[in-house]
């Protein structure tokens, strides 16, 4: 007959067993609705009625039933995030970034006949060069933590103890059941729908970085976030903490929302001998950069309408609902991050940021094909 | 145990527009509630632009859509009427008396979904004064366009109410039963206000 002892070492390993799944699972969540083509959309097998995760006598859990909830397993999700499993201490910030190329350049060469289809060309060489001129702007800020505090009194007996652990995963199970549904709330969820959707080649796509180093962002860029936060989940030792900052209205230009280019007859193009050498160009503008341009779109909630043609490039601007101010990306240098103390509006983060140990840069393409599990 | 009770955010819905709202609503909550292993199923709506999420239990599903069928043959009787629909979820409790066993259900959780069904000719004849000689069939598509619009940001008001409930009170939740995949839960059409 196990010692009440055994029983509480037993359920204090199971209970850091969760909040170290807490991570993976979390992060797989985000993960399979901000990054194209790994997906598990549209994924129904059938209901798997397995041991319960739950049981104190179960001690090998599949990795894709924890939370119950069964999603396809995703190497890519979990690549580089052994070092969370050590240290759960660590924050994990998740990054959702929306990458766009930038404004084409009119050749006369080129076939308009897909140019009216695609205003953007993406250049997979310059994505193969670094990326030169792109724009990249952060669309979700999450943030996963486990706050550690100091230990209650343990002398309360281990029944007390078992109460708590499996009030404490039914809790974290009804967290990752409100992450689920959140993540396809967001505004960005339409982004990676579009280019989930079809496979057709578009002018930008969605990225995602996992550190554990948090660069703040500017006021610019935080006056037009909105944050969600969700309720912490209380161990005996601690709390599991979630929360997102998120682009509450995403301008940009899909192939079926903008307007359409007709071929265009060019004869001052670079080169032309009717151009001259230093003629300033001005950017494109038939491409609308709003959802609402076009009577064949589908308005987005989010959507601010400036009602003027915006140049193509990405403009972020709030709901009239939820922000007054609304700023606009005038200058791509604007998105690089400039480390600094933490914003004010981040209180349960360290206050000492270490230099980030896992870097996890992840960048979806048609052709990416994940590494197989060990 | 407290019943705690959610009284969802009015929505202002047409006849067509019905299935897909209910749908939506109904399947948000079952699935927070849905806490046994689920392998959950992603739903785009197809009149508005929301993706919600199914458990992916069959007859959950069914109970549901039979529901949803009720409810609208009823509106059909009842036209431009407010009307409730209340998803309840409880524990069987097992009553001892001396003469028999009784099982009594104990409602934890209530959920009511607010609708009010409105008739199209409604929007029809609203009438814009200062538009004379204005084509009634583009003043009407715009006019849907803009309710449709607003409904949607409405929707979407009332899912993330569902999430904000589902956060902030846990602790009525019964402990998981590991047989089920769902808690018991019934859906009901009280009479409309």
């Amino acid at each position: 007959m196990a010692s009440p002892h055994n029983n509480t070492n037993t359920e204090s390993a199971e209970m850091e067993q969760i909040i170290t799944e807490f991570f993976p699972k979390s992060l797989q969540i985000i993960h399979e609705s901000r990054s194209p083509f790994m997906s598990s959309r549209d994924y129904s097998g059938e209901q798997m009625v397995s041991s319960s995760p739950s049981s104190s006598s179960s001690s090998v859990w599949p990795r894709d039933e924890w939370f119950n909830l069964a999603l396809r397993e995703c190497p890519a999700a979990h690549e580089n995030l052994d070092l969370w499993h050590q240290s759960y201490f660590e924050p994990m910030i998740v990054d959702v970034i929306l990458v766009a190329a930038p404004p084409v350049r009119w050749e006369p060469e080129r076939d308009f006949s897909t140019t009216e289809q695609y205003p953007f060309h993406w250049n997979s060489d310059q994505e193969e060069s670094g990326s030169e001129g792109k724009i990249e702007k952060i669309v979700e800020r999450w943030v996963l933590q486990y706050e550690g505090r100091k230990a209650r009194d343990s002398g309360a007996g281990s029944r007390r103890f078992s109460n708590t652990l499996q009030t404490f995963y039914k809790k974290s199970i009804l967290l990752m059941r409100s992450l689920y549904a959140t993540v396809r709330l967001l505004p960005a969820y339409k982004i990676f729908r579009d280019l989930n959707s079809s496979g057709r080649i578009r002018s930008y796509t969605l990225t995602h970085k996992v550190s554990s180093f948090l660069e703040p962002f500017t006021c610019k860029e935080e006056a037009e976030m909105q944050r969600f936060e969700f309720t912490p989940v209380d161990s005996s030792c601690g709390r599991l903490c979630l929360s997102v900052l998120y682009c509450s209205s995403l301008l940009f230009v899909s192939p079926e929302s903008s307007t359409r280019m007709f071929p265009q007859y060019i004869d001052d193009y670079v080169g032309s001998p009717l151009a001259e050498p230093l003629k300033r160009f001005s950017s494109p503008t038939v491409v609308q950069g709003s959802l609402l341009s076009s009577p064949f779109s589908r308005r987005h909630s989010w959507v601010y309408d400036h009602g003027k043609a915006s140049p193509p490039s990405f403009s972020f601007s709030p709901s009239p609902n939820h922000l007054e101010k609304h700023g606009s990306i005038s200058n791509p240098s604007s998105c690089r991050f400039q480390p600094s103390s933490l914003p004010p509006h981040l209180p349960d983060l360290p206050p000492v940021l270490k230099k980030n140990k896992s870097f996890d840069e992840c960048y979806p393409s048609p052709n990416f094909t994940p590494s197989p599990s060990p | 145990m407290n019943c705690e009770v959610c009284q969802l955010k009015e929505l202002e819905v047409e006849h067509f527009e019905i299935r897909e709202v209910l749908r939506c609503i109904l399947h948000t909550i079952v699935f927070h509630r849905a806490l046994g292993l689920v392998r959950p199923k992603d739903i785009d709506l197809e009149l508005f632009n929301i993706t919600y999420v199914q458990c992916g239990d069959v007859e959950l599903e069914k109970k549901i859509e039979e529901k949803i069928d009720e409810f609208i043959s009823w509106v059909e009787k009842h036209p431009n009427k407010k009307s409730q629909i209340c998803l309840s979820f409880y524990e069987m409790k097992n009553k001892h008396y001396s003469w028999f066993n009784k099982n009594e259900r104990l409602y934890w959780e209530q959920w009511f979904v607010n609708l009010h069904v409105t008739h199209p000719k409604a929007h029809s004849g609203k009438s814009h004064n200062s538009k004379p000689m204005v084509d009634p069939e583009e003043t009407g598509y715009e006019d849907r366009g803009v309710r449709r619009e607003a409904l949607e940001v409405s929707l979407r008001d009332v899912l993330f109410q569902i999430i904000k409930f589902v956060n902030e009170k846990k602790d009525h939740v019964p402990p998981i039963n590991e047989k089920a995949i769902c808690f018991p839960c019934e859906i009901t059409i009280p009479s409309f206000c």
